[in-house]
């Protein structure tokens, strides 16, 4: 009696602990993280995000400087605004790409491919979910970067003339496009997963109604299901945006580690926020006034937020997504 | 058009004098094909032989009929025993279930469903009423347009149609304020009278109504059964139904199915009178208590 009360006890102590465990997680990297930051943008200021120029100032300069209060190796300055747009660029493109494609699979999944079939494609959408981003990243390496240099930027270029931004030098198949597509793969899956799950909830009656009425498979999708399931799949969009955004060792292996320039074309080496703190980190430990990693930390800072918006609206949108498909079946 | 051509059956004999009265203003007004004689009706649909399998389960075994055009046809039997996928089989709906496949022949206007390419175009020919309402996550109008855009009739046109159709299945003037609100705020009855306006939109020539009245109350059931009749005037209507009753109100014709075979298929009257077959007389004995 006393051994099972006790265990009882135990497990809720356990389980309450690991109920607001994530919680604490949370508070606790964002207040480290933050602290780390501050001083960074003491000595920066809003420049920091508007700035174009990363340099961690000399290291072995004896002098350093002081601005704010805050000491600086000399000629330090902090501008990410090439980052942010790497970032943002890159993940565009992985969207402008990956949607289309995941939606196309999830519609695919759910109406087109038999069951049988279904039963064995569905569980490998998991299964690339699954697989370590640097793998994806050797990929992008070994098989994308030549063809977007040799093959696919050549052809695109062409274009150039009409759309200024494809034009230009297309350089080693190292930058913005092929960070963009090796970032669609990526994501592909997850947004695949999860539409063809709300798909496969969309009341089927409705779309019967839409088929018997002399609609295609396709009408049907786009007029009945999609509206039916559309918020929750937005949700799913954004989810995989979010997985985008924060990216960083496939992203940092293709995407030729640009720094202090904005990309002039869609071939330009670029650099994402995540894959700079990865690349800089080491070169930032040598400074001694130790500003360089409150500069990296304060752009974790940037990077955490921009993220936990994008997936709070995303959780947010699919939960309402499912409710509607519940109430309007 | 005179007077000469029409065929006059027996059954006008038995006419009630309001009948009368409506029969002579339908002449009148030109429509003489409502009076053909009964004789002269012909089959819009021909079953021959028809077996229907999910898989290896055979749920339909040799079902031979022949529905007759502009009258309600009605299907009754147990659950379970494929009155559904009989009906699902006429529109081709039971097709696009994976493993379905069918052996022997239907007709339907003249085409054999097995040879139909064009699924969609031959689906407007036959609309379909689902056991339960089921309107489109869009606005009532854009319920009752939608196919019509996709088909390509101008937004005027639409408009017309919409309008006439909700006239036609009593909804206009309850709901003419309200085009553009949610059709999920209508009741049942309202909501199944959309989708019979959302189906008969795009011009069917044959209604298959698969237990329509079934999620309803008796006031909505009366009042899809009214309109029925009326449609029936100038369609061809086969309705599923568990209510007997109801088969008895509406139905000209009446076919008894158990365990995938048609038992028995009769004038409504003379099923429910004196059915020939033990087991229509054991249903009908049961169902009616
Ligand atoms: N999609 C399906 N897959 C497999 N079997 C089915 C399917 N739909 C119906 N059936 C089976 O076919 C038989 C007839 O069903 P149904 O036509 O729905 O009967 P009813 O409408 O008369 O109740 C039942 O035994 C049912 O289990
Ligand atoms: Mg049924």
């Amino acid at each position: 009696m006393g051994i099972a009360r006790l265990r009882s006890k135990i497990f809720q102590v356990a389980a309450g602990i690991a109920a607001v465990s994530p919680l604490f997680v949370l508070l606790f990297v964002a207040v480290v993280l933050l602290k780390d930051a501050l001083p960074a943008f003491r000595y920066q200021g809003f420049s920091f995000y508007t700035g174009l120029t990363w340099n961690m100032g000399n290291a072995y300069a004896n002098n350093v400087v002081v601005h704010n209060g805050v000491q600086a190796a000399p000629g330090a300055t902090f501008g990410i605004l090439p980052f942010i747009v790497g970032t943002l660029a890159s993940s565009l493109i992985a969207i402008v790409i990956g949607v289309p494609i995941s939606l196309l699979s999830a519609f695919a999944l759910v109406y087109k491919v038999p069951p049988r079939l279904a039963k064995w494609i569905s569980p490998m959408v998991e299964l690339l979910a699954g697989i370590p981003s640097v793998v994806y990243g050797l990929w992008g390496v070994i098989v994308l970067a030549p063809v977007i240099a040799n093959q696919v930027g050549p052809w695109l270029a062409k274009l150039g003339s009409v759309i200024p931004f494809l034009g230009g030098s297309i350089g080693s198949g190292f930058g913005l496009l092929t960070s963009g597509i090796v970032l669609a793969v990526m994501i592909i899956p997850i947004i695949t997963a999860t539409s063809r799950d709300l798909l496969a909830q969309v009341p089927k009656l409705p779309i019967e109604g839409a088929r018997a009425l002399g609609m295609t498979s396709y009408e049907s999708m786009r007029h009945v299901a999609l509206p039916l399931a559309k918020r929750g799949i937005i949700g799913a969009i954004i989810l995989g945006w979010s997985r985008a955004l924060g990216e960083t060792m496939a992203v940092l292996m293709v995407s030729g580690n640009a720094s202090n320039y904005l990309p002039t074309n869609l071939y330009s080496p670029i650099s994402t926020m995540a894959s700079t703190i990865a690349a800089l980190l080491d070169s930032a430990m040598n400074d001694a006034t130790s500003l360089s990693i409150h500069a990296l930390a304060l752009i974790a800072v940037t990077l955490l937020v921009i993220t936990m918006l994008t997936n709070l609206l995303a959780r947010l949108l699919v939960q309402v997504g499912r409710r509607d498909i519940g109430t309007e079946g | 058009m005179t007077s000469d051509m029409v065929a006059v059956d027996q059954d006008l004999v038995e006419l009630t004098p309001a009948e009368l009265k409506e029969l002579e203003a339908v002449l009148t007004g030109g429509r003489i094909d409502v009076v053909t004689a009964e004789a002269t009706k012909s089959s819009v649909i021909q079953v021959k032989g028809l077996s229907a399998y999910f898989g290896h389960k055979q749920v339909l075994n040799n079902l031979n009929l022949d529905i007759k055009e502009r009258e309600i046809t009605a299907l009754i039997g147990p659950s379970g025993c494929g009155k559904t996928t009989f009906l699902r089989t006429l529109n081709r709906m039971s097709h696009s279930v994976p493993g379905f496949r069918h052996e022997g022949e239907v007709s339907v206007m003249g085409q054999d469903i097995a040879s139909v390419k064009d699924v969609e175009s031959f689906r407007r020919k036959v609309g379909m009423l689902f056991q339960r309402p089921n309107p489109f996550p869009m606005s009532i109008l854009d319920n009752l347009t939608l196919a019509l855009r996709l088909f390509g009739v101008s937004k005027k046109e639409r408009l017309e149609i919409a309008k006439a159709k909700l006239d036609e299945v009593g909804l206009y003037e309850d709901l003419k304020d309200r085009l553009h609100h949610s059709p999920f705020a209508l009741s049942g009855g309202q909501q199944q009278r959309l989708c019979l306006a959302r189906a008969l939109a795009v011009e069917p020539r044959i209604l298959l109504l698969d237990e329509p009245a079934s999620a309803l109350d008796p006031k909505s059931t009366r009042m899809l059964e009214d309109l029925f009749m009326r449609l029936a005037e100038h369609m061809t209507i086969v309705i599923v139904t568990h209510n007997l009753a109801q088969a008895r109100r509406i139905a000209k014709r009446t076919a008894f199915m158990e365990a995938g075979e048609i038992v028995e298929f009769e004038s409504t009257h003379a099923l429910f009178t004196k059915p020939n077959d033990p087991r229509t007389r054991v249903y009908v004995e049961e169902q009616i208590g």
